[in-house]
């Protein structure tokens, strides 16, 4: 029996032949005709927050979760296999020597590995590709993306201006949804409307003006746009500035520690946001990968690592969960420049204190290839279903537009779909 | 944003002013803020006596030889020493902020976001000073010898990993970005065509500062690219992509998107990629004869597009007389999501409503404060803005608006904002004064925040 298949059969779901589109329902239009939030499959609590962290310029799969017993890797990579100092997940196959914190947390039963997700057709722009992730749609370009679905069906009639929270300086395509636009925050010190120091007497009558200047209004789309941004940016300050110094309980690396740590910062608020959005890059691998590649790995890996450490020390890790994905894979084979090119399939992980820990998904022949490029085994719309009906209590078809067998990702998740 | 499909009679002639539809400070200052980084008071005073084509001509007939900051040669001093990222983002904020021609440091900017290259891979400051360099001298030069030069760049050669294409060893990433990216976009080509594209950039290396052909790199073989067979160099490789249906339209609608509206018709992106087609890839003649037309001064183009960061730094900064640390502009911008030379990919900066979200907005009213109230530096002493009060007769509160208003909004501005602006000049904090006078006290707490507010409007954070 060859990997593949033993691993497929150890967590009991068929794979990516099983996807079925919901009959002729167009992608997203079913959205006001949900149910209302109830338990879906098991029992999760209201309170669960979900942190989506992507990995911007396609990363490598296969020098992230090694195959490290099968021989045609070693072929086709003769200068950037990795084989010595990685983490060990099974038999079969390892992390990147970078990757110490997930082991950790793998050895831990909370973090789980999902082998090559992907899906039809597979695009090799990142920017194309990026968009079919966020949007979950392969087939065409969608205005508005999964979280945002999500934040429409689950906000309903929510006056919150923090339900979803993106940090950095542009919003991801996947938050953008119908409601209030979701703020995006880089830091605590700006996120307020500054007034004049100097004149501190005007400040109050300052800040009216600003707010009453921004009210919403539609004397076209781009002041409708803009006022609508700018009321919510203001209302949202409100909230944030009740947030005091924050102390942390582990050690965050710099980069996307950084942002984690500022999520942690924002959670210990309790604003009832429910999903954080934040992105690192520099996984664009051309050329010379292998040192740059283990670094980049390690600081998301340590990274997460911390955040889960500090959340778990402050008693509120079981109430947050951590998916990260990227938007392809590489080639399978190097390149002549110690480096991959743009592929397809790769790895995501969930990692959290509710993750069902393990090995997900059949790892794709590295023989029986697309074009060079690895066939996916896994459908990455089947990890945001498990997530979806697992963790954020909603019904997956209903936000991703069709019915994808989800993976049962978290305890108390039933192994067979419902 | 804006509608679909504009009802414009005859979009593509010049327009022309007339008794019922005069020249106005609205069109001044919506060509200042396109082709420069908006309406300063000597910039307003030199277009309000030219049509509007002399007004064109004046901002594009620089010479891209003549280095226009040569007068202030001495203030350059520190931003020509190009040791670290940080120099190359000043000495270009700088020319932004003083030069005698902002268009070629506009059209410089386009360029650096069409053909994205981020000092964060290149490594090398004096490389990216150069490509900046060649974007200012090229710009509006012809398209077809910008896209060879750029693809022989030396900073463009370590992004997209071009210096690493060789015979035999071909990387595909350079190929691949100048057909979705640079030239024909997304889906205009097959996956056969970039491995083929890449065969012929081949072999284009770096020696000093240069870009030079190493021939031995070079794979001379037959190679298929759009079906069409040969042993295509670099430059029949760029002859080949140009000739291309798709090329025209691509060029055609990103010039349409930066300088018209976000959203142009197709009928205007066929009707300009035919007229670059006409003109033989020169980006000028179709430029003026785009920034000429009535779409450009339509209702419909005026206030379409959201200020970049950079364009709204920068102009704020020079319509209040332009001096300023640089470092503090550039870090605003970073900020705001546009740290220059780091482009946040090869796709560059999306732009647009993308600019904007919670914290950004916060982000571009909180350096209207900032700049404002800078009560030390040298645009912002009460002195200079007792000058420039004194220069515009301003006397009453409503001139004081009126004047900030026209610098700032073309004194296009619906009369609740008036309104409550002109209250806040008037009032003391708690109450209304009982006699508006422009005294010292006034200038450095009222004035300054009446700029604070002007820019903390929607309308303002708008092209």
């Amino acid at each position: 029996m060859n990997p593949t298949r033993r691993e497929i059969l150890r967590v009991g779901f068929s794979s990516a032949a099983a996807i079925s589109l919901a009959g002729s329902m167009p992608a997203f239009v079913s959205r006001f005709a949900f149910a209302d939030d109830k338990v879906v499959g098991s029992k999760v609590s209201n309170d669960n927050i979900l942190v989506v962290v992507q990995l911007s310029g396609g990363n490598d799969g296969l020098n992230t979760v090694v195959p490290t017993s099968n021989d045609a890797y070693y072929k086709a990579r003769p200068n950037i296999a990795l084989k010595d100092r990685v983490h060990r997940l099974n038999a079969d196959l390892a992390l990147n020597p970078g990757m110490a914190g997930f082991k950790e947390l793998f050895d831990a039963g909370q973090l789980a590995v999902i082998n090559g997700c992907g899906y039809p057709q597979p695009n090799r722009s990142h920017f194309r590709s990026m968009e079919i992730w966020h949007t979950g749609n392969p087939k065409e370009y969608q205005p508005q993306g999964w979280v945002g679905h999500y934040l429409d069906h689950a906000r309903r009639g929510s006056e919150n201006a923090l339900q979803a929270v993106n940090i950095g300086s542009e919003l991801p395509l996947a938050m953008v949804g119908e409601g209030a636009p979701v703020p995006s925050i880089q830091g605590l010190d700006d996120f307020k409307v500054k007034t004049d120091p100097a004149t501190g007497f005007d400040a109050k009558l300052e800040e009216e003006i600003i707010a009453d200047l921004n009210k919403v209004q539609d004397t076209s789309p781009a002041m409708q746009f803009l006022s609508r941004q700018a009321t919510n940016a203001i209302i949202s300050t409100h909230e944030i500035r009740k947030l005091q110094g924050y102390k942390q309980d582990a050690e965050y690396p710099q980069g996307l520690g950084a942002q984690l740590r500022l999520i942690a910062q924002i959670i210990s608020g309790n604003f009832g946001t429910r999903v954080y959005y934040c992105q690192t890059g520099g996984f664009d691998t051309h050329a010379n990968q292998v040192g740059g590649h283990e670094g980049t790995l390690r600081n998301v890996s340590d990274s997460i690592r911390a955040f889960h450490k500090d959340l778990d020390a402050k008693g509120v890790g079981g109430n947050v969960t951590v998916m990260v994905f990227s938007e392809f894979g590489r080639r399978v084979a190097q390149n002549n420049s110690s480096g991959t090119d743009h592929g397809a399939a790769g790895p995501m992980f969930v990692s959290g204190a509710k993750v069902r820990g393990g090995v997900f998904g059949g790892q794709p022949s590295l023989t029986d290839l697309d074009d060079g490029d690895l066939k996916y085994t896994t459908d990455f719309r089947q990890v945001y279903a498990g997530i979806l009906e697992g963790w954020l209590n909603v019904d997956p078809a209903a936000v991703l537009g069709g019915k994808f067998d989800r993976l049962p990702l978290f305890n108390g998740q039933a192994v067979a779909a419902g | 944003m804006g509608m679909d499909s504009p009802e414009i009679d005859r979009p593509f002639d010049a327009w022309e002013p007339s008794d019922a539809d005069p020249r106005s400070t609205r069109r001044i200052g919506h060509l200042l803020r396109r082709v420069h980084f908006g309406a300063t008071d000597d910039w307003i005073e030199t277009f309000q006596v030219a049509t509007p084509a002399e007004a064109i001509n004046t901002a594009l007939d620089y010479d891209p030889e003549v280095d226009p900051l040569n007068d202030l040669i001495e203030q350059l001093e520190g931003y020509l020493v190009f040791t670290e990222p940080k120099s190359v983002q000043g000495w270009w904020m700088f020319r932004m902020l003083n030069s005698t021609h902002p268009a070629q440091e506009k059209i410089a900017l386009f360029w650096h976001n069409r053909f994205a290259t981020s000092v964060g891979k290149v490594n090398n400051v004096k490389f990216m000073h150069n490509q900046i360099e060649m974007f200012r001298r090229r710009g509006l030069g012809s398209f077809r010898d910008l896209l060879i030069a750029v693809g022989r760049d030396p900073a463009m050669l370590i992004w997209l990993d071009g210096n690493t294409n060789v015979k035999g060893k071909p990387n595909e990433n350079y190929a691949r970005e100048v057909m979705e990216l640079f030239t024909l976009g997304i889906g205009s080509y097959e996956e056969k065509d970039v491995k083929e594209l890449a065969r012929a950039f081949t072999g284009w290396t770096i020696k000093g500062e240069q870009g030079i052909l190493n021939p031995a790199g070079f794979d001379n073989g037959d190679k298929e690219i759009f079906g069409q067979k040969g042993s295509f160099d670099h430059e029949a490789a760029v002859d080949l992509l140009l000739s291309r249906p798709q090329a025209p339209r691509f060029l055609a609608r990103h010039l349409l998107q930066e300088f018209v509206h976000p959203k142009p018709a197709d009928a205007h992106v066929e009707h300009y990629a035919q007229r670059l087609l006409d003109l033989k890839w020169e980006i000028k003649p179709v430029l003026k004869e785009m920034l000429a037309s009535r779409l450009f001064f339509s209702d419909w183009a005026y206030r379409s597009r959201i200020k970049s960061p950079v364009e709204l730094c920068v102009g704020a900064t020079a319509a209040l007389g332009g001096k300023v640390v640089t470092g503090f502009l550039r870090d605003q911008c970073a900020k705001m999501g546009q740290d220059l030379l780091y482009p946040p990919n090869v796709k560059g900066w999306d732009g647009g409503e993308t600019w904007i979200n919670a914290n950004t907005v916060l982000l571009r009213f909180n350096f209207g404060m900032a700049l404002a109230t800078q009560r030390n530096n040298e645009f912002a002493r009460p002195s200079d803005i007792a000058a420039w009060v004194k220069r515009h007769e301003i006397k009453t509160a409503d001139d004081l608006v009126d004047q900030y208003t026209k610098l700032f909004l073309d004194g296009q501005v619906q009369p609740a904002l008036r309104e409550k602006l002109t209250t806040y000049v008037k009032s003391d904090g708690k109450s209304e004064m009982k006699q508006f006078r422009l005294d010292a006290g006034v200038i450095n707490s009222k004035v300054r925040g009446l700029i604070h507010l002007i820019m903390s409007t929607p309308d303002y954070q708008l092209a």
